[in-house]
């Protein structure tokens, strides 16, 4: 009767004590008023960041701290729960992303390099075996995605298939992995990234004025919102989506998102009311008082936390101003 | 010595009433103890407040003992001259000892998940311990309850003869 | 002015035709130099124009980049920009303004519409705008350029132009005006030398008779 709650006891225990190093209002706050970037990298390094030290080369300074970060994060996950499935939720996208890198390297003839992440499980010489057609050494799910990719890139050999192909793989591999480990709140949090990844499929696909099959091809099934009740409404104005997700608890987030398409203004609203839509579920986690969800919740907050924590740094180094700061961050954290 | 069912069945009940609460107890402990070692991991300034929230589930299974115990007298297991129960007084100790036997076991393992998340509370504000023990405590409340009714019920409500 | 020339009716004759070309060379080249000046500023103006278009969508791409940045890590903005999608390029040719030999870029560009080369996962919405906006201004920018060059060319032209209507003004037409002078003075001095060596001659000649 106790089943996942004791398993995930461990972690609880853990994760309550990391919680409380998980940049709180007054942290952040004081990163935007920090007078340069050098000032917001000492509040994180309080904050018990590694790696948060400014040294010549500024920009990667800041994907380093972050993916040192999410190496961390990774290290936890192995450490304290007896599903070290979980570590996908961490690496797979990395692994999905070298895939795609080395795929595009080769199909379009450019380096690979620059655009390769380390932070990946497979590594480069496996992904480059495979796409050769030796495909033994490769887990079975990016084996999958090489496929699909390979396929719709024969079929439209635009770059844009291979990441569309893959992205569909990745989210369809990621909900078959929640719903395996049988987290109920894991696999509620996946289908709100994939319902939330397919709105902004919509929107911006009406904004760059792609078709309607274009838009249903990019959009990943799974989540709470079918995509096919979502494209019904692609050629009709922007508010018709609103009757889509109607009983979804996206409405407010399509009202808004379908408002900027209309009157022309920027996208990025949706993102942050993404965001916040997201951090919203990811806070509930802190009321469960054991199982798995404090833990998965405490996985998903550290990866909303370096999504602002990069955004206030890369902010900072080219000095745009706090208010547009504060604006870009509003009801997205705490 | 001819053994009687009623033996057997009293036997029984002496084991429920302290299996049970141990098991449930040493969930409940374990639990806790889970989710304390991990705290601790990260903070182990914090070992004496969990430590507290750890043992209050263990209070169950020392109450299956002691009505354990009781009842053991009252067969006279420790003077070595063991009642012979009939059937019907045989399971008449069964249903004395069920109140602690089901109590102690399910509520201990209620309040291990109390204390369990009370050791969240801990994590995050140490100075606010009484509180999270508060919650763990109230459970105790029923567990004292039925070791209370277990214990006038083997005390006062079996008048145990024998077959003579 | 020093002038070295022999004072003969024959040098003065050259110097006369020569005046009389630079006088018109002068005015050629004073009439080229307003017509190409008029040209030079229809440029500026058209460069005013397309420069504060492009630095006002440049304005806007700019932010939206550093936005799309923020988001992104820089893996997934180099994974992004991996594959080109859209290749465009420009034909270069050359036009004449006034004989001045400018450049002409010809756009040459795939359907600006389905310029973004990555799928939607890890990218920002705010990327799909600054590459939207880049794409909308490139051949804005390529239009810019030729304008820009060409207004350098057309300026070079004018500054060579005014020192040649200079050169002639102060320089070459005082000079062969002062030089034909002095040879019309050296020739009438010589014709009055002449005449009084003359008038001399007749003197001497009639006192003999006398």
């Amino acid at each position: 009767m106790l089943g996942l709650e004791s398993k995930y006891a461990y972690a609880t225990g853990r994760v309550r004590v990391l919680e409380t190093r998980l940049l709180d209002r007054g942290r952040i706050d004081r990163m935007i008023d920090a007078p340069d970037l050098e000032g917001a990298l000492k509040v994180l390094a309080e904050a018990g960041y590694a790696r948060a030290q400014l040294s010549e080369k500024a920009h990667p300074v800041i994907d380093d701290i972050t993916a040192g970060e999410e190496e961390r994060l990774a290290a936890l996950i192995r450490e304290t729960t007896p599903e070290p499935q979980l570590v996908d939720f961490i690496t797979a996208r990395w692994d999905f992303h070298n895939l795609k890198v080395m795929l595009k390297a080769k199909l379009h003839r450019v380096p690979p390099e620059k655009a390769w992440a380390r932070h990946g499980t497979c590594d480069v010489a496996t992904i480059k075996r495979a796409i050769e057609g030796e495909t033994k050494d490769l887990p079975r799910h990016l084996a999958e995605a090489l496929s699909a990719a390979k396929a719709a890139h024969d079929l439209h050999a635009m770059p844009e298939t291979i990441d569309i192909a893959v992205d569909r793989e990745m989210y369809r591999y990621l909900l078959a992995r929640a719903k395996s480990l049988g987290i109920q709140y894991l696999v509620d949090l996946v289908q709100m990234e994939v319902d939330l990844f397919n709105l902004s499929v919509y929107f911006r696909s009406r904004r760059m004025g792609r078709d309607r099959g274009f838009a249903a091809e990019a959009m990943v099934p799974g989540g709470k919102v079918s995509p096919m009740r979502l494209v019904a409404s692609y050629e009709q104005p922007p508010e018709a989506v609103v009757a889509s997700v109607a009983g979804t608890g996206y409405e407010a987030l399509a009202r808004q998102a379908a408002a900027a398409l209309a009157e022309g203004r920027p996208l990025a609203e949706l993102e942050r009311l993404s965001e916040a839509v997201m951090w919203d579920r990811i806070r509930k986690a802190r009321y469960v008082p054991l199982g798995p969800e404090p833990l998965v919740g405490y996985i998903f907050a550290k990866l909303h936390e370096l999504k602002l924590v990069r955004l206030i740094l890369v902010a900072k180094l080219s000095g745009m101003s706090r208010e547009s700061i504060r604006e870009r961050l509003r009801d997205v954290h705490v | 010595m001819d053994v009687t069912v009623g033996m057997i069945l009293g036997f029984l009940g002496i084991a429920l009433a302290v299996a049970l609460p141990g098991v449930g107890s040493a969930t409940g402990v374990g639990l806790v103890g889970s989710a304390g070692s991990g705290v601790v991991t990260e903070d182990p300034d914090k070992f004496g407040q969990i430590l507290l929230l750890q043992v209050l589930p263990g209070t169950q299974g020392i109450y299956g003992l002691l009505a354990g115990f009781v009842l053991m007298m009252k067969l006279g297991v420790f003077s070595g001259n063991v009642l012979r129960l009939t059937t019907f007084e045989g399971f008449l100790v069964i249903m004395a000892v069920l109140p602690i036997a089901i109590v102690g076991w399910l509520s201990a393992i209620h309040q291990g998940k109390v204390a369990a998340a009370g050791v969240g509370v801990v994590a995050k504000r140490p100075e606010e311990l009484g509180k999270p023990v508060t919650f763990a405590a109230m459970v105790e409340t029923y567990a004292v309850l039925a070791f209370l009714a277990s214990l006038l019920l083997i005390m006062f409500g079996l008048p145990l003869k024998g077959v003579a | 002015m020093e002038v070295r020339v022999s004072p003969t009716r024959m040098q003065l004759l050259r110097l006369k035709k020569r005046l009389g070309m630079a006088e018109r060379g002068h005015k050629l080249l004073k009439d080229k130099r307003d017509e190409l000046m008029k040209k030079f500023l229809d440029l500026i103006k058209k460069e005013q124009a397309l420069r504060g278009h492009v630095e006002a969508g440049l304005a806007k791409v700019l932010p939206a980049f550093l936005q799309a940045r923020a988001a992104m890590s820089r893996e997934a903005l180099e994974e992004a920009f991996m594959a080109p999608k859209v290749s465009c390029g420009v034909d270069v040719s050359t036009a004449t303004i006034m004989n001045v030999k400018v450049p002409e870029f010809t756009w040459r560009g795939e359907e600006a519409r389905d310029v973004h080369p990555y799928g939607f996962c890890g990218t920002s919405a705010s990327l799909d705008d600054a590459v939207a906006g880049l794409a909308e201004l490139l051949p804005k920018l390529a239009e810019l350029a030729e304008v820009e060059k060409s207004i350098e060319l057309l300026a070079d032209e004018i500054e060579k132009t005014r020192r040649r209507v200079n050169a002639l003004e102060y320089v070459l037409i005082p000079n062969l005006r002062s030089t034909a002078r002095y040879i019309t003075m050296k020739l009438d001095e010589m014709e009055r030398g002449n005449l009084t060596r003359l008038m001399k001659v007749k003197d001497i000649v009639r006192a003999k008779q006398a």
